[in-house]
C-alpha cells in the first residue's frame, strides 16, 4: 500500500470559492410546477437499493492522490490498472531514454469531458517518482449501500474481441486521453 | 449521409439515411448552440456567467433551468452519485447535457420527418429506424483496454446507449505496479435505456458507484447494463443478453 503522504487534501489545492457577493449562490428554481406525482420515467429505485442520505457538504474533501512509482520490479503476476498503464508506458519509455530535470511539474488541465483533469509529476534523481492527480474528471460520493441480496445473481464473462463491422462504436476513452495528455504535458516540462 | 465534427470537446457523428446536408447542418447547429450555452470551458457561456455570479436566476434561460432541474432530480434518484456541483463550488452539468442534447437533437429529426438516423457524441448514441442497408443499427462497445477493438455488439433498436468510464475512481490511491487490490474496480460501464438521456444520466452515476453500479442498473426497470472490470471481466444485467441478438 502506498504510504499516505501527509494529510494534504484536495481542498488545499482547489481554487478558492468563487466570489458570490453579486447574486449569491445559485439556487435551483423549483422546476415549473410539476405535480408531485410526476415520477421519473424510470421506475423508482426499489427499496432494496437503500440509499444513505447522509447530510454531507456539497462535496467530499478527498485526499490528494499520490501515486508512487516504484523502481522496476521483477515479473508481475497480475496486470492491474492497464488503463493507467497506457500513460505509464509512455512515461516509462521516456524515462528509459532521457533524463528529466528534478522538480515538480504540472501538466495542462485537459478536458476529460465530465470535468477537468490535471496531472502533476515529481522528478527525483532524474526519474519519475510520483504522480499526483490535481483535478479529477468527476466528483466523489460517499458510499451508497446497494442490497445485492435482493437482486438476482448477475452473469459474468470474459471480454473478447468481436468483429469491428458495426455502424457505430460506444466507448469512454476520453478521460484516458485527457490523462495521457496532461501527463505528457508535465513530462515535457520536466525534460525541457 | 454521415458526417463527423468536433463539438462540445469531442467528435460527434450524425448519420441520417436519405437526408439532405441541410438537415445534418441543423443538428450540428443545434449542438453548437448547446455548447455555447453550457460549456464550462467557454468564458462567455451562460453556465460560466452563472458560476461567476454574473447572472441571477431570474435571468436564466429556459434550457438552463430545465437542465439544472433535471440534474437535481438525477441527484435525488441516484443518492447523490450524480451531482453537478464540483468541489470548487461551481456548477457543471456536463454529465447530463450530452445525453439531453442528443435526445433533443433526435427529437428535432423526428419532427423533421426523419425515420432512420443515428447521433453519436462521446460514446452516447441515439438511433432510430434502420441503417442504410435496411438492418437494425449495430453498436459496438469499445474495449476499454484497446481502443481499436470492440468487445460486444448490441442492437439497441431505438433505445439509447451511453458508456461511462474514467481512468480512475478518484479517491483511491493507485499504484500501477502494485501487488494490491485492483486500483480501479471498473473501467467501463455501458447503459441502455429507453432513450439516450435516461441512459446517460444513470450511466454517469452508476459508474461512480464502482462494482455496485451494475446492481443499481439491474434494480431499475427499463435499464440494462454491461460493466467491464479492471481484470477484463464483464457483468451483464439480466436483460442485456436480449440486446445482443441481431
Amino acid at each position: 500500500m502506498p504510504a499516505a503522504i501527509g494529510k494534504e487534501t484536495t481542498a488545499s489545492i482547489t481554487p478558492p470559492k468563487p466570489d458570490r457577493q453579486k447574486v449569491g449562490v445559485p439556487r435551483f428554481p423549483q422546476a415549473s410546477p410539476k405535480p408531485a406525482e410526476s415520477a421519473p420515467t424510470i421506475a423508482t429505485v426499489q427499496p432494496s437499493a437503500a440509499v444513505d442520505r447522509q447530510e454531507i457538504s456539497s462535496f467530499a474533501v478527498t485526499p490528494a492522490v499520490y501515486i508512487p512509482i516504484p523502481q522496476p520490479r521483477p515479473d508481475y503476476p497480475q496486470a492491474p490498472a492497464r488503463v493507467v498503464r497506457t500513460g505509464m508506458k509512455a512515461a516509462a519509455a521516456n524515462s528509459a531514454t532521457q533524463r528529466f530535470n528534478d522538480g515538480t511539474y504540472s501538466g495542462p488541465v485537459t478536458d476529460a469531458y465530465y470535468g477537468p483533469m490535471q496531472i502533476q509529476v515529481s522528478i527525483q534523481g532524474g526519474r519519475l517518482t510520483s504522480l499526483k492527480v490535481l483535478k479529477y474528471p468527476s466528483d466523489r460520493r460517499t458510499s451508497v449501500r446497494i442490497n445485492r441480496e435482493a437482486l438476482p445473481m448477475l452473469r459474468d464473462e470474459a471480454i473478447s474481441a468481436q468483429s469491428a463491422d458495426v455502424d457505430i462504436i460506444s466507448g469512454a476513452t476520453l478521460s484516458s486521453r485527457a490523462f495521457i495528455q496532461s501527463l505528457n504535458g508535465a513530462l515535457r516540462k520536466a525534460s525541457s | 449521409m454521415r458526417e463527423t465534427r468536433i463539438l462540445m470537446g469531442m467528435p460527434i457523428t450524425v448519420d441520417i439515411c436519405g437526408a439532405s446536408g441541410a438537415l445534418i447542418e441543423d443538428v450540428f447547429g443545434y449542438l453548437d448552440r448547446i455548447d455555447r450555452r453550457f460549456s464550462t470551458y467557454k468564458t462567455d457561456s451562460e453556465i460560466s456567467a452563472i458560476n461567476r455570479g454574473d447572472l441571477p436566476s431570474s435571468g436564466w434561460s429556459d434550457e438552463m433551468i430545465e437542465v439544472l432541474a433535471l440534474a437535481e432530480r438525477t441527484k435525488d434518484e441516484t443518492g447523490g452519485y450524480f451531482d453537478m456541483r464540483r468541489p470548487d463550488g461551481y456548477l457543471d452539468p456536463s454529465g447530463i447535457v450530452k445525453g439531453w442534447a442528443i435526445h433533443n437533437a433526435a427529437g428535432l429529426l423526428h419532427a423533421a420527418g426523419a425515420k432512420d438516423f443515428l447521433i453519436e457524441a462521446g460514446g452516447d448514441i441515439q438511433s432510430a429506424g434502420k441503417n442504410a442497408s435496411g438492418a437494425d443499427w449495430s453498436v459496438g462497445i469499445r474495449d476499454p483496454f484497446d481502443m481499436d477493438q470492440i468487445i460486444k455488439i448490441i442492437y439497441p433498436r431505438g433505445r439509447g446507449v451511453a458508456t461511462s468510464g474514467t481512468y480512475a475512481r478518484g479517491q483511491h490511491i493507485y499504484n500501477p505496479y502494485g501487488f494490491d487490490e485492483p486500483i480501479t474496480e471498473i473501467v467501463s460501464l455501458t447503459v441502455v435505456g429507453p432513450d439516450v438521456l435516461e441512459a446517460d444520466r444513470f450511466a454517469t452515476a452508476a459508474f461512480a458507484m464502482g462494482r455496485d453500479g451494475i446492481y443499481f442498473i439491474e434494480g431499475l426497470a427499463g435499464l440494462e447494463g454491461y460493466v467491464v472490470d479492471i481484470n477484463g471481466r464483464a457483468t451483464l444485467t439480466t436483460g442485456f443478453g436480449d440486446l445482443c441478438a441481431p
